[in-house]
């Protein structure tokens, strides 16, 4: 498995334990089951999966290319879904209603999620393609 | 990354490495600097190197690089 692979993977299970643990939580603690969100911060570790070790080539050209299309793809599903996410919002609380300040958070950490899990997933189905 | 990976790019990488004491993927990806995903990828003929790839790999088996490389798109070549 490839470096990019290892990552994607971190990637993939970091925001699939954060789900699981708001997911559990919320009957508890409620809106305050987004505290779990922090859980988010342990992104950055990927990187450790991208560090140099000796002379070992981690990252090649053929990898950059795979991160840079898994990235396109990733912001494209971002968008459709802040889209689907807007219109939606308009459906539940119509024309003259308000939508609610911890439902406009949610949606800005729900997009982050989106975008690193479409671009893990893009990546892990790049590198098996080619 | 278009929808034909190799691009009309075909390549003699597994035979040449094979002709070169059958060399294996991880050290011709040593050689030139990749990933051994990477050869792997390229023997598939599931990826399209890029020209200074190309040129590392011809110079690490020693041959010029039309014999590395072959490139088929469907048209003749002009006479």
């Amino acid at each position: 498995m490839s470096a990019i692979q290892k990552q994607a993977w971190f990637h993939l299970a970091v925001i699939g334990v954060t789900v699981v643990a708001v997911a559990v939580a919320l009957p508890w603690l409620g809106p305050g089951a987004q505290g779990f969100l922090g859980l988010l911060g342990v992104l950055p570790l990927g990187m450790m999966f991208l560090r140099r070790r000796g002379g070992d080539v981690v990252t090649d050209e053929r990898d950059a290319a795979i991160h840079q299309q898994a990235a396109r793809i990733g912001f494209a599903v971002v968008w459709v879904v802040l889209i689907a996410g807007a219109m939606s919002a308009w459906g539940v609380y119509g024309d003259g209603g308000a939508v609610p300040v911890p439902v406009v958070m949610l949606a800005v950490w729900v997009a982050f999620m989106v975008l690193i899990a479409a671009t893990a997933i893009a990546t892990l189905v790049l590198n098996a393609r080619g | 990354m278009s929808g034909n990976p190799a691009d009309g790019v075909r390549n003699q990488i597994r035979r040449l490495r094979f002709e070169r004491g059958e060399m294996t993927q991880e050290e011709l990806a040593r050689r030139v600097g990749v990933t051994r995903q990477t050869i792997i990828a390229l023997e598939a003929g599931r990826y399209a190197p890029s020209l200074p790839l190309a040129f590392r790999i011809a110079r690490a088996f020693g041959v010029p690089i039309e014999d590395t490389f072959q490139y088929d798109d469907g048209v003749s070549p002009t006479s």
